[in-house]
């Protein structure tokens, strides 16, 4: 019954999230892949921001509150429906090629990898620490108080190890599966966490699509399932996958956006990069990348279209990030609290320690063991598709990544933990964030490859 | 110029490379997954229940009994014998604490004062919490839990269920415990 409660949540997530995109591209079609892809990831992020704001108002996450978001959710679609804005779904592709069949393969390893993560997540309660310690812990709070008046745990100094002050975006997920069961059961819970964290694949996928075919795009989501840190960290009810499938979204919109100029993929970028901010304090830095490279390149291009689009894209992640900033301003920080230790001066003083992490960071990049030969592939693509790198969506995606390595350096430089203790525990999780940029540059390197002896052809015809 | 001319030129080569390198890792990682050790193999022990994996979930099992037994008053944590001062007990204290904080919420484990900072099991030592009777029944503690071990290796977490108006805090009215 609970299971059944659960997937009803779950199915709820989805009908959000499909409104949502219906709302954004009106009429338009969409493919499988973004229905179970796309639509999701947006649920969750949609939802988990309205049991926030829920619970901001005096409601805890409870089964009256996802039934009036269930109401509205259903209300919204009938609108839709009657005006033809709803997003029709293309079940069959017009642009199948002959050669797409030998998809199959890619897709038989990808789902056998997903079923064996979800299979190992529902098999046992929340075993790994942080998962307990920090994510389980703050579900089972906003399961039982609102946030209305703050509840004694987020002030009480003694829970200091599980992070008083991180996002509540996984926490109030599973919280909302926890009132749609009507109890507190972290294993079934775990489908939340499953759920989430497999969304990255077809997440990948959409970003892949862009600019490849089936068949390679396929092969590349496939390695990325197949991953043994996917395996480590898929389902364990932590929130580095859930970071990792939204800021694969945010930086999939976020080039589109530098490429093509159109608000839908602005519009995108900016939820999924709230939804990244939401979901763990990484997500803050890494989405005001987004918007620093979305201004950058505004700038370059000297368009004003791209100038708006910079300053719409601040001031949304502002206006819709604004409670959260607001209601967690007077936390109390960890002793880590890594955004104050990088905007003091302090940081100068330790940089000297980047000798010792960039070589280790480096060093992890070749632990076959962890990420199999993913970042020697990605290497040798970006070498045969170097054609790319005239792509401003490519340069951009560069410096994003570039920037992204470099923070996660300075922070570890920063923090008060022993590094030869902290980093073989944390750097793989840390650099799983990376594995959305890193897998769309080799696709979209690969895009390329080639790319002068087709024009060549096309020239002589 | 030189480098155009010859990618150009060879252009279907480099696509079959690239698509004998993505192939390559695709299979190289499939065959990682197929090693006794990798982290297939490991879900599907927990999986199928596997006698390792029971082994491992035994120490979850037992907090949690304990946690039923703690019944609906909040919980105090008491140090004794070496845990007081061993560090070698430090990561096991932490996972006592953590898990069993989770395990109790709403109701709640005491190991300091709640101004106290309290990051990992070396935070528990050193604070020696030692709370007045008057502080327990304020708080509503119902139960002491002591995690202790009574020779310089082994750890041992004994459950002491405290009376709600017994006359010492930790005065065993029952108890169990385990390894």
């Amino acid at each position: 019954m609970a299971f059944l409660a659960c997937c009803l949540y779950l199915l709820l997530i989805v009908l959000v999230g499909y409104t949502l995109l219906s709302a954004i591209h009106c009429s338009s079609r969409m493919t499988i892949v973004q229905l179970i892809g796309l639509g999701p990831a947006v649920g969750a992020g949609t939802m988990g921001l309205l049991l926030f704001w829920a619970s901001l108002i005096g409601f805890a996450p409870s089964r009256k509150v996802l039934a009036i978001i269930g109401v509205l959710t259903l209300a919204c679609l009938l609108v839709m429906e009657r005006k033809k804005r709803l997003a029709q779904v293309r079940v069959w592709p017009a642009d199948w090629e002959k050669g797409d069949w030998w998809i199959v393969v890619p897709l038989v390893v990808t789902l056998a990898g997903l079923a064996m993560i979800a299979a190992g997540a529902l098999s046992a309660p929340l075993v790994e620490w942080d998962a307990f310690a920090i994510w389980g812990f703050k579900a089972k709070v906003l399961t039982h108080e609102a946030l209305r008046l703050t509840p004694a745990y987020f002030h009480d100094l003694t829970l200091s190890y599980s992070h008083l002050d991180y996002p509540l975006m996984v926490p109030f997920l599973t919280a909302g599966a926890y009132a749609a069961m009507g109890t507190v059961d972290d294993q079934t819970g775990k489908l939340v966490s499953v759920f989430l964290d497999v969304l990255v694949v077809p997440m990948v996928y959409l970003g892949l699509r862009w600019k490849l075919r089936r068949l390679p795009a396929a092969c590349l989501s496939a390695i990325v399932t197949m991953l043994p840190v996917m395996f480590r960290s898929g389902g364990v009810g932590c929130a580095d996958l859930p970071l990792t499938m939204f800021y694969a979204g945010s930086i999939f919109y976020v080039a589109r956006w530098i490429d093509r100029q159109q608000w839908q993929d602005l519009i995108l970028a900016i939820l999924f990069s709230v939804f990244a901010a939401f979901t763990k304090n990484e997500g803050t830095v890494l989405v005001l990348m987004n918007g620093a490279v979305i201004l950058g390149f505004g700038l370059w291009g000297g368009r004003r279209r791209a100038w708006v689009g910079a300053a719409a894209f601040f001031m949304g992640l502002l206006a819709i990030d604004a409670a959260w900033l607001i209601w967690s301003r007077s936390l109390p920080r960890t002793h880590e609290d890594y955004g104050s230790k990088l905007l003091s001066s302090a940081l100068v003083t330790h940089l000297p320690k980047l000798k010792e992490i960039i070589p280790a960071m480096l060093v992890q990049t070749t632990e076959f063991h962890v990420w199999g030969l993913l970042w020697i592939m990605a290497g040798v693509l970006a070498l045969l598709g170097w054609r790319a790198l005239a792509r401003p969506y490519v340069l951009a995606l560069w410096i994003l990544l570039g920037l992204h390595l470099m923070s996660y350096a300075l922070a570890y430089s920063v923090t008060p933990w022993d590094l030869n203790v902290l980093m073989p525990m944390t750097v793989d999780r840390l650099l799983l964030h990376t594995v959305p940029a890193v897998i769309f540059l080799a696709g979209w390197h690969w895009a390329e490859v080639g790319t002068a002896r087709r024009i060549a052809e096309s020239a002589r015809r | 110029m030189i480098l155009n001319r010859f990618i150009s030129a060879d252009g279907r080569s480099f696509q079959y490379a690239a698509w004998v390198i993505v192939l390559l890792v695709l299979v190289h990682l499939c065959w990682l997954q197929l090693r006794p050790e990798s982290e297939l193999h490991q879900i599907y022990a927990f999986a199928t229940q596997s006698t390792a994996s029971r082994a491992a979930l035994m120490p979850y099992e037992q907090l949690a009994r304990f946690t039923d037994q703690a019944g609906n008053g909040n919980v105090l944590l008491k140090l004794a014998g070496y845990a007081k001062t061993n560090p070698i007990v430090e990561n096991s204290l932490s996972f006592v604490y953590y898990r069993t904080s989770y395990a109790l919420y709403p109701r709640r484990m005491y190991v300091a004062p709640a101004d106290q900072v309290i990051n990992n099991g070396r935070d528990i030592m050193q604070v020696e919490f030692n709370p007045s009777l008057q502080w327990l029944q304020e708080h509503d503690v119902r139960s002491v839990f002591t995690f202790g071990n009574d020779n310089a290796g082994g750890e041992t977490l004994r459950l002491e269920i405290r009376p709600p108006c017994d006359g010492q805090a930790g005065m065993p009215a029952a108890k169990s415990g385990g390894n």
